[in-house]
């Protein structure tokens, strides 16, 4: 018998053509517009979808082999979590309300990314960028999933995660990263990559997905941290995924560049207002912190995307429209945004404090430009009224931004003692926003943006469980007086406390 | 006598997320397949609707015509989330792999006569265009459809296909590394047989149809139902027989794994139809139209089939056919 083997016949080039983008074919029994409606009419023009580079050549036999490698290890790792009490080993239980934040208002996101990647993966008429989004898209399901397994355990034990999914419905804040994906998912598919696999994934994920592994890291959360690693690599494929799509779009045709330049204006800012909730995070959530959102401001977007842009600026690109702004206000984000929800703190479905010493002074340190002079003395109110037992709770409903339906918290460009504060009026109507970038981004689709869901309009229209705020809550599914208020008189404290007090005796 | 770790036992408040709780009727510990699934999909309070279809929201029930109280009772019995999926299919395409690289090592595709090797490859190779085509409806479902429960079970059924497509073209070079004498490979002609050559139109016009299937239930019945137990049933089981009373078992080596796959898929599809049909008369009634619609449709692809391999058996092999795929739909409670 003859065993014959000749050379290959074909390239690695070519033997991963051949298992994707030969797939497809030029329909002619339905026509190729209505088997792809809806990859023309954002305007981007393509004319060869060949050129398309694909970023990895992973066939799927050998997706199957690296994510089952990860799969396994990391279900290790969480099963040897749970059975060795993993959550003693965190450095204090404030820590896990940025757990609650992740589960409630990111994982829902992972989520919604797969269903978004799906549309992608289904409906570009090359076959190349459907195979790497449908890739990302199992990707994302990954992620939800192994987050939800992740933190299960942490659930068993302490408040504000039993109810993530019926929460990123309903929850006034959990809006924010809501409409941000809907917006995104209800754009045609081009945009949707520009948004999420470029402006989220490239431009801003060490500003989002990485502070909270890192602060995990930090933080002694095993299971947390490890699903982190365990993503690293699918994080990069997204990233590169993103980076490909804007060159791909730019160099096919020059009537592109207003267009993306457009999407990534849009798309700066709307993930920008996003963070607010990271540098929360970051400068008072974390017990033990990674870095100050300004530092990490200053790194990855002042220095990265800077350089970013003017790689891009080949292709016509420019800095997205409104980052100075953002610059100027990494001196007073995460304080305007902290001190906000201590005052609705009896509405979220995570806790807040005031820092203590130590904090304070690391605050100082980060902050010598605003920090003290602007928000420690608001501080000291607090806590000197918490001490004569008067906690603050802000019992109103705040008018909301339309667009990225933050509360008017921030201030004015370079004088932060003012309200920022724009209006336009469409159709008779008079609308709000809380920056020019949120009014510019109404005003280029304000049939979009009138749709909005607001919490608080919603509210008092009477759409959400009836009329007292403790109805709301109840709405929310928040088990009152554990979920939400004030840290130190949460359970969450005492059981900490408990835990701690019994493992000291033991010492 | 067993060995008895003594560890720290603590107490938990809960031992599931409230909504899972819920549903199991009582807070208990709940499987990875439960927490991973259950609710997970967005409901309700929408922001935006799509610019590119405003006639729905953004997840919309209104999408088909199937109607369910819950749609999270459409089960997988084969339980799988992301990580059992991808564990599993690791180990399917594995086992594959091995096999193909059994033939090759062996060189047991050399042993073909030229006319049963350009059997083979008509028949064979073409399907990596319909399968690609099975993982573009799967992917429609997996965006459109109601429920994770439903749409993640789509989501693994299509990257099946994509890997199934990719394991056609595998099975096309080995052909081609059997054959030291030609330089081009075989793969290069399948396109042009499938979009041409009158043997493939049938079924690739009931798959072009499917595309522009707006019901993405419709869709679920008229790929994962109709299309692959005609297509499954008729080259992978008939026409495999077919090689093996010929003495040809190396290609039968090949396509083990569609075999494999079809069992394991059957039983998440058949499940889906089978709770779907029990919940009220309208949903049997609307699914036994589509089902008799594309059985319509894709009769005429397997007949065409049938008539290229054996003109004089093609009647009896569609009659094989269609029998078999009426087992599935007697099973599905129609």
């Amino acid at each position: 018998m003859a065993i014959t083997r000749s050379k290959p016949k074909m390239g690695i080039k070519e033997r991963y053509a051949s298992m994707t983008r030969d797939l497809g074919w030029e329909t002619s029994y339905q026509p190729m517009d209505k088997v792809f409606p809806y990859d023309k009419f954002e305007g981007i023009k393509i004319h060869d979808w060949d050129a398309w580079v694909d970023p990895f050549r992973l066939t799927m036999d050998a997706y199957w082999k690296y994510q089952s490698e990860k799969e396994r290890k990391l279900y290790a790792v969480i099963d040897s979590f749970a059975q060795n009490n993993g959550q003693m080993g965190i450095t204090d239980a404030r820590y896990l309300n940025a757990i609650k934040l992740f589960i409630t208002g990111v994982s829902p996101l992972e989520y919604a990314a797969h269903r978004g990647f799906a549309f992608a993966g289904r409906h570009f008429r090359g076959v190349g960028m459907r195979v790497a989004s449908q890739m990302q898209s199992i990707d994302e399901l990954r992620h939800a999933q192994t987050q939800l397994h992740a933190m299960s355990h942490y659930n068993k034990f302490f408040g504000g995660m039993h109810s993530s999914h019926l929460m990123y419905d309903r929850v006034w804040y959990l809006s924010v990263p809501k409409s941000y994906f809907d917006d995104a998912m209800t754009a045609g598919p081009f945009e949707f990559l520009t948004a999420i696999s470029f402006s989220f994934e490239y431009v801003l994920t060490n500003l989002l997905f990485v502070p909270f592994m890192s602060g995990a890291a930090h933080n002694g959360d095993m299971a947390t941290v490890t699903f982190g690693f365990s993503a690293q690599s699918d994080e990069s494929r997204h990233m590169t995924l993103g980076i490909e799509i804007i060159k791909f779009m730019l160099e096919q045709d020059e009537a592109n560049l207003p267009i993306v330049q457009r999407w990534i204006d849009k798309w700066f800012w709307r993930g920008y207002r996003l963070l607010a909730l990271v540098s929360m995070m970051m400068d008072y959530m974390l017990p033990k912190r990674v870095m100050s959102w300004r530092e990490a401001w200053e790194i990855y977007f002042e220095e990265a995307g800077t350089a970013l842009f003017e790689d891009l600026s080949r292709y016509g690109l420019k800095m997205p429209k409104y980052y100075e702004v953002a610059n100027w206000e990494k001196d007073h984000l995460s304080h305007q945004v902290w001190s906000t929800f201590y005052n609705y703190a009896g509405a979220t479905a995570f806790h807040t404090w005031m820092p203590n010493d130590n904090e304070m002074e690391w605050l100082r340190d980060k902050y010598p430009d605003s920090f003290e002079k602007h928000y420690q003395p608001r501080f000291e109110h607090f806590i000197k009224e918490q001490k004569k037992g008067n906690r603050f709770f802000n019992n109103t409903l705040p008018m909301l931004c339309q667009t990225c339906q933050i509360p008017f918290i921030f201030t004015e460009p370079g004088d932060p003692t003012t309200t920022c504060f724009r209006e336009t009026h469409y159709k008779g109507n008079r609308y709000n926003f809380c920056s020019d970038g949120c009014k510019d981004i109404f005003e280029q689709e304000p049939e979009k943006y009138i749709q909005a869901w607001l919490p608080v309009y919603q509210i008092y229209q009477g759409n959400c469980g009836g009329k007292e705020i403790e109805d709301v809550l109840r709405w929310y599914n928040f088990n009152l007086g554990e979920d939400n208020g004030e840290y130190l008189d949460s359970p969450d404290y005492d059981l900490w406390t408990q835990w701690k007090e019994s493992q000291s005796r033991a010492v | 006598m067993a060995l008895d770790i003594k560890t720290t036992i603590i107490k938990p408040k809960r031992h599931t997320y409230s909504h899972i709780a819920e549903r199991l009727g009582s807070d208990r510990p709940a499987s990875r397949y439960e927490e991973a699934s259950f609710d997970v999909e967005p409901t309700s309070n929408f922001h935006y609707r799509p610019v590119w279809d405003p006639r729905f929201e953004i997840y919309d029930t209104a999408r088909t015509k199937i109607q369910m109280e819950d749609w999270y009772v459409l089960t997988d019995p084969r339980q799988f989330y992301y990580g059992t999926y991808t564990i599993n299919r690791n180990k399917m395409f594995e086992a594959a792999e091995t096999q193909l690289n059994f033939v090759e090592t062996r060189g047991l595709l050399a042993n073909l006569t030229e006319a049963d090797r350009t059997l083979v490859q008509k028949i064979i190779l073409p399907l990596r265009h319909y399968e690609w085509g099975a993982n573009m409806n799967n992917v429609q479902i997996t965006r459109f459809g109601s429920g994770t429960i439903v749409t993640q079970a789509t989501a693994f059924n299509a990257m099946d296909r994509l890997g199934l497509a990719q394991l056609i073209c595998r099975i096309g070079l080995a052909f081609d590394a059997a054959l030291a004498d030609t330089d081009s490979s075989c793969l290069h002609a399948t396109r042009a047989q499938w979009t041409d050559d009158e043997l493939w139109q049938p079924l690739r016009k009931a798959l072009e149809d499917s595309f522009v299937v707006e019901d993405w239930f419709e869709l679920f019945v008229a790929q994962n139902f109709i299309m692959d137990n005609f297509v499954y049933q008729f080259v992978y089981t008939q026409f495999d027989d077919m090689l093996i009373e010929k003495g040809i078992t190396s290609i039968s080596l090949m396509t083990e794994i569609f075999r494999k796959y079809r069992a394991d898929s059957s039983r998440w599809v058949n499940a889906v139809l089978k709770r779907a049909i029990s919940e009220n008369e309208e949903n049997k009634k609307q699914i036994a139209e589509w089902v008799a619609d594309w059985s319509k449709q894709v009769t005429p692809a397997v007949k065409a089939l049938a008539l290229y391999i054996q003109p004089e058996q093609a009647d009896k092999a569609v009659q094989i056919c269609e029998e078999a795929v009426q087992k599935h739909i007697t099973a599905i409670g129609l």
